[in-house]
């Protein structure tokens, strides 16, 4: 069936979406004119995936678009940083050479006051499989304790990015959250994990004295 | 810098009248000047570091809201002559897909682009915005703009409660210039007591046949959102917008045009 006459509804959401994008357009006056697009488009979209409960939330598109623009603005320079190769951590590959690349806390990485790798994932080749077992025996163990404390769902989703080596964003997408979200959450798993490996650090100290 | 060329590249995004160019040349160590005359326009320049003054300064960016809209009030006077006029030839050659042919989300994407090669001296800042930019007037308070604000919000919930058409015609002229008095009230609350004078024109365009205001109301309003881009009026622009939706607020005696 053809359409001949636009009702109202839809008339004020494609309004409502332009009035949006002009306003995003307005904010992004410092930003290069690509740029400020891509982000009013962004916003413009995000709209659109809930119209009718963004309306009623936000009677005023020039309100929605102030609320929206900045984290949209943040995210679309983290995917830019991200696609130029940028934000990546230099991490010690041994030999005391640094190479950029995604620190796993939950691999071989080594702590931060130095000494043996933490945590290893892979085996060394040239151990017996008897030492080899009981190394992994140990991590298991280790790494129970640096997770002690932590609800389930959060060592789910740590073991998902840093276990099983997800994006932050594929993360997001498979637990249904947003991905400032799911980064505040790593983020405070990482504190508490720290918090945990200087216990254990501390614990260790006292039983060799 | 002179006799060399620079590819502009200029966009169009027709439903939501938004307009934006790139220059992709540009002095090198130039330092980046924006400049705002308004809240709907926003201009790049670069000026090069050897030079000092605003006769060097070669376009380097721009934005325009309510592009269309503005272009029958000042012809885009703050662009250069030579971008002026490819930006009105852009403009004018955009069929814009109709709202029954295309979704939201497709009109939202529609581009229509153009690049072209230009000297870079038709690029330089032209005097008309220099003169402007140097002798404009001062913005308006925050009190002020406020309570303009106000004052447009008033008058867009008053043309509203006034429109007990059953046509969906008229309706959606109604709805349409109610939307644009809102939006022009949300950006002048915003603009830190600068002018939207693209807004103020897609308002002004809004007012036509079908809307609920007498012959005279239209023309009171029109002149109204015509004082508006100038902050030293907005005073008297203020107690004229309020009027008139108070006058809108008492129930017609009979039917309106």
């Amino acid at each position: 069936m053809t359409r001949t006459q636009p009702n109202r509804h839809l008339v004020a959401i494609d309004e409502y979406a332009m009035a949006v994008f002009r306003e995003v357009i307005r904010l992004s006056r410092r930003r290069p004119s690509c740029d400020a697009e891509d982000i009013a488009q962004m916003v413009t979209e995000k709209f659109l995936t809930d119209a009718d409960g963004i309306i009623a939330r936000y009677p005023n598109p020039v309100r929605f678009a102030r609320a929206a623009a900045k984290n949209t603005a943040i995210s679309h320079e983290r995917c830019e940083r991200a696609q130029r190769g940028e934000g990546v951590r230099l991490v010690d590959v041994g030999n005391g050479q640094l190479a950029p690349r995604r620190r796993i806390v939950s691999g071989n990485v080594r702590p931060p006051d130095g000494g043996d790798e933490l945590f290893d994932t892979v085996g060394d080749r040239c151990e017996s499989f008897a030492d080899q077992v009981m190394h992994a025996q140990d991590d298991a163990v280790q790494l129970e304790r640096c997770l002690a404390g932590i609800p389930p769902g959060d060592r789910s989703l740590f073991m998902l990015v840093h276990g099983n080596g997800h994006t932050v964003q594929e993360a997001a997408v498979l637990l249904g959250q947003c991905r400032e979200t799911v980064s505040r959450r790593i983020s405070r798993i990482r504190r508490l994990i720290d918090q945990n490996r200087v216990g254990m650090t501390h614990n260790a100290q006292e039983g060799a004295t | 810098m002179t006799g060399t060329t620079a590819r502009l590249s200029l966009r169009y995004r027709p439903a939501s009248d938004v307009l934006s160019g790139e220059v992709d040349v540009y002095p090198t160590g130039a330092e980046q000047i924006s400049d705002s005359p308004d809240t709907d326009s926003v201009l790049v320049w670069s000026r090069p570091a050897n030079t000092s003054g605003t006769g060097s300064d070669v376009l380097r960016s721009f934005h325009l809201v309510h592009a269309t809209a503005r272009s029958s009030t000042d012809s885009f006077r703050f662009l250069p002559a030579a971008v002026s006029t490819l930006v009105s030839q852009l403009m004018a050659s955009d069929q814009q897909p109709s709202l029954t042919q295309a979704s939201t989300l497709e009109r939202v994407r529609a581009v229509r682009q153009s690049t072209h090669d230009l000297p870079i001296d038709s690029l330089r800042r032209p005097h008309d915005l220099i003169r402007a930019t140097t002798g404009q007037s001062p913005p308006g308070s925050a009190r002020e703009s406020r309570a303009l604000s106000a004052a447009l919000a008033h008058l867009a919930t008053a043309v509203d409660q006034r429109s007990v058409t059953a046509d969906e015609r008229e309706a959606l002229r109604c709805d349409r210039l109610t939307r644009c008095l809102r939006e022009l009230a949300s950006v002048i609350s915003n603009g830190g007591g600068r002018p939207a004078p693209g807004t103020s024109a897609a308002a002004r365009a809004a007012i036509r046949g079908g809307i609920p205001l007498t012959a005279n109301e239209q023309r009171t309003l029109r002149t109204a959102l015509t004082d508006i881009d100038t902050p030293s009026a907005w005073r008297s622009t203020r107690h004229t917008i309020e009027t008139l939706a108070a006058a809108l607020d008492v129930p017609p005696q009979k039917t309106t045009t």
